[in-house]
């Protein structure tokens, strides 16, 4: 259906370039038409001057005065009647008319195509956002897209503080293009230099560049192998000891991995993972998105407007009062956080409702399980179960 | 339909400028220049070489409306240039949806710089981002001139911006020409000038024929008996500053009107409409920091990240279903494949995270937040009830 509908799209816009194609034409031609007209004027006029200039030499000659005139307004008189007769001038303004009234036609063509009901879905449209923060906002996404003299300009002109200094992304691109060329040195330090903060995270970032390291050097020099396993993996024995024991294994298969059961260590597309493992690092570190924000909410409102526009006609409040949006918005983009909405009273739960775990497997928020209990005991709202109040556990996502 | 409302009408709205000036033009020169040429007819004494002045004078005129005629048509070509590289644009959102929404983006930030008077920035981006056909600056541009005029008291550029649209402003039935009429009328009288006063109001106050507007034009006329008194209270607003912060809003609104151009900047309401329907009670929580949330960017306990900043006054997302995200694979957690199971401390995972460490450690499960050892048997299924 999706298919359909985008193969519709096109061929309206196909159809609407070919119309725009034709009133192009037609001002070209209307242009070339009048400007025709004119210059047949101008060279009737020039004639007439000619026969003017032709009395004014003559004068010196025979004609009396009354007859040089009398011969002169004919030539006047004649072009007088021939633009009265040819109505040029009529038809030179019809031909505009004409082109004015094609314009006209695919005008509306264009507005019938446009979507015009925008502005009243607008939460914003009274209290437009900070624009402090937006410029703040636009020269990070140009960093981040490494357009860095756009970035440059926005804060220049805007005097706008930054997000992230502009050697956050180039360091962040530096790292990036290396480990896609499968160079692990600049990851491995920058790990280095953050790894109290990789640890906060869980995070086994540093173990993993170095495992890509060692086997490298194994299919290169075991004895460099070795040395390097020797100088990083004993920081690492407490937290993954099964894996450095494999590792070293590794060194038994060292001409001919594929026999190994290690073989899935050196696939190539491992290498993928890890530069998405990096990058996601690398801004989780500073609490940034991987992917632009800025892009990612600017899409989300085009995602949300046709949704909001179909429910259009049971709104009852105007968008700039709303509290919270007249419907869930659907879309993968908007299932970030764990919510948990009770499936009897609606609400979300939070730190004073928690969810809680009935004996059936079923789960309630804690309101509810409290608001449907009769003296000690409840009945889940779902199954026929029923239990003591107090054996419902609060549960965490 | 992705077309934003004004990507494929602006253009129309400066055909419809050109064409209106261009037509009264034609008009006038052609019916002016039969007019001229019958006068000279009618006088069959008529001095050759006067004659031979007034036809020349005649001619050039002409061919002055030719030259005229000429630009107007090149602009013209390029409004309709603009408007087929629009729709191949527009086309872009079904073939290569990512390019089109950056694309998107990029001119939706050109078109915000502008209204923001920032135009070389603007202009660079627009360059940089070949996206000259996609954006407008050079209207905003107009419309920042005639509103420094008017932040000058002078109403000029805007009675010229309304002489040019007057089809379209009485089809809108606007009062800006209204507005800016009366301002003139009433700066006059400041100047206790009220000859000239008067001679404007004779001059430009006669077409207007609708009763509110006359309404307004006595209120006004009324101005002119208080000369070297004091105005009473009810005529005091004549005479404050704020009429004229009334009269570049009205410009503005009815600029944007007359060209088929939103009142907000589309970043502005796209973004906004975004940052709702993302918004949750959880962002504003650090210890819910999400990475893929963009409303989570830079939020710490110290300090409140941009987005949220950003969107404090906005409604928040509505939830009528659970959406469970698992804390170790970071999926989201189903019905069918990837169930909710529940261990016996009271954390949820999903199945398939839950699996994946079992499989690791021969049966068993850490509980990645607790550190607490259970066997696989002992965690339980869930159910959410979405």
């Amino acid at each position: 259906k999706y298919r359909k509908k985008k193969r519709f799209v096109n061929w309206k816009m196909n159809n609407f370039a070919k119309e725009i194609e034709s009133v192009a034409k037609k001002q070209k031609l209307t242009s070339v038409k009048i400007s025709k007209t004119i210059d047949g004027l101008v060279a009737s006029l020039q004639k007439c001057k000619q026969e003017y200039t032709q009395k004014i030499i003559d004068k010196e000659g025979e004609n009396s005065e009354v007859q040089q005139h009398e011969h002169s307004t004919t030539v006047i008189a004649d072009f007088n009647k021939r633009v009265r007769d040819s109505e040029c001038i009529k038809k030179v303004l019809a031909e505009h008319e004409d082109y004015n009234l094609q314009v006209n036609k695919l005008n509306k063509k264009a507005l019938k195509i446009s979507n015009l009901q925008i502005e009243e879905f607008s939460v914003t449209s009274e209290k437009p956002l900070n624009n402090d923060i937006i410029y703040q906002i636009l020269t990070d996404h140009y960093y981040r897209k490494n357009l860095y003299d756009i970035g440059d300009s926005i804060k220049q002109k805007t005097n706008c503080q930054l997000i992230e200094n502009v050697d956050f992304y180039q360091k962040y691109q530096m790292i990036i293009s290396q480990l896609q060329q499968q160079e692990l040195e600049s990851a491995i330090s920058w790990a280095e230099e953050n790894q109290e903060k990789l640890k906060e995270n869980e995070n086994e970032l540093l173990f993993k560049l170095h495992k890509f390291k060692y086997l490298q050097l194994i299919q290169i020099d075991t004895s460099e192998a070795v040395k390097y396993a020797k100088k990083v993996f004993p920081n690492f024995t407490n937290t993954h000891l099964k894996d450095i024991r494999g590792l070293m294994c590794c060194l038994l298969f060292a001409k001919n991995f594929s026999l190994s059961p290690y073989k899935n260590w050196f696939k190539e597309e491992n290498w993928i993972e890890l530069v998405t493992e990096f990058e996601n690092c690398y801004f989780a570190i500073n609490r940034l998105p991987t992917d632009s924000p800025l892009q990612n909410s600017f899409n989300a409102g085009f995602i949300a407007l046709p949704q909001l526009q179909k429910v259009s006609s049971i709104l009852k409040t105007k968008a700039t009062e709303w509290k919270e949006l007249p419907v869930q918005i659907e879309g993968k983009e908007f299932k970030n956080h764990s919510i948990f909405v009770c499936p009897v009273s609606r609400e979300i739960a939070n730190i004073e409702n928690p969810p809680m775990l009935l004996q059936c497997g079923h789960v309630i928020t804690k309101n509810s399980l409290e608001r449907l209990a009769r003296l000690a005991k409840v009945k889940c709202p779902y199954c026929p179960h029923e239990q003591l109040v107090t054996l419902a556990k609060k549960i965490n996502f | 339909m992705e077309i934003e409302s004004s990507l494929i009408t602006t253009p129309f709205a400066v055909l419809r400028q050109s064409y209106e000036v261009i037509h009264q033009q034609l008009e006038f020169e052609l019916n002016s220049m039969v007019d001229e040429i019958s006068e000279i007819e009618s006088k069959p004494f008529i001095n050759p070489i006067e004659a031979n002045l007034k036809i020349g004078q005649i001619v050039a005129k002409l061919q002055g409306l030719k030259r005229k005629l000429e630009q107007n048509s090149t602009k013209d070509e390029e409004q309709f240039r603009i408007l087929k590289a629009r729709v191949e644009y527009a086309k872009q959102a079904t073939t290569n949806p990512e390019k089109f929404q950056q694309t998107r983006l990029d001119c939706a930030v050109v078109d915000h710089l502008a209204r923001n008077t920032y135009f070389d920035c603007a202009y660079e981006i627009a360059n940089r981002t070949n996206i000259k056909n996609l954006v407008e600056i050079n209207l905003y541009f107009e419309e920042y001139k005639i509103i420094q005029a008017l932040n000058n008291n002078s109403c000029t550029e805007c009675l010229l911006f309304c002489e040019t649209n007057k089809n379209k402003l009485k089809e809108i039935n606007s009062r800006l020409e209204l507005d800016l009429r009366l301002q003139e009328f009433i700066e006059l009288v400041k100047l206790n000038d009220k000859n000239s006063a008067i001679n404007y109001a004779r001059r430009n106050f006669s077409h207007f024929t609708e009763n509110k507007e006359l309404d307004e034009i006595k209120k006004a006329m009324g101005l002119l008996v208080y000369s070297n008194k004091p105005l009473p209270k009810r005529y005091e607003h004549f005479f404050s500053q704020e009429r004229w912060k009334n009269l570049i809003n009205l410009f503005s609104q009815t600029f944007k009107q007359v060209h088929y151009l939103m009142q907000e900047s589309s970043l502005n309401l796209f973004l906004g409409l975004g940052l709702s329907a993302l918004k949750t009670e959880h962002c504003i929580d650090p210890s819910q920091w999400c990475q893929k949330c963009p409303v989570c960017t830079q939020q710490n306990k110290n300090k409140n990240g941009p987005f949220i900043q950003l969107c404090k006054d906005l409604p928040l997302a509505r939830r009528e279903n659970s959406s469970i995200i698992c804390s170790i694979s970071k999926e989201l957690i189903n019905d069918e494949s990837n169930y909710p199971m529940v261990l016996p401390n009271g954390n949820v995972y999903g199945r398939q995270a839950l699996l994946k460490l079992s499989q690791q450690l021969n049966g068993k499960i850490i509980c990645p937040k607790t550190g607490e050892t259970f066997d696989f048997s002992q965690v339980k299924k869930i159910y959410l009830a979405s």
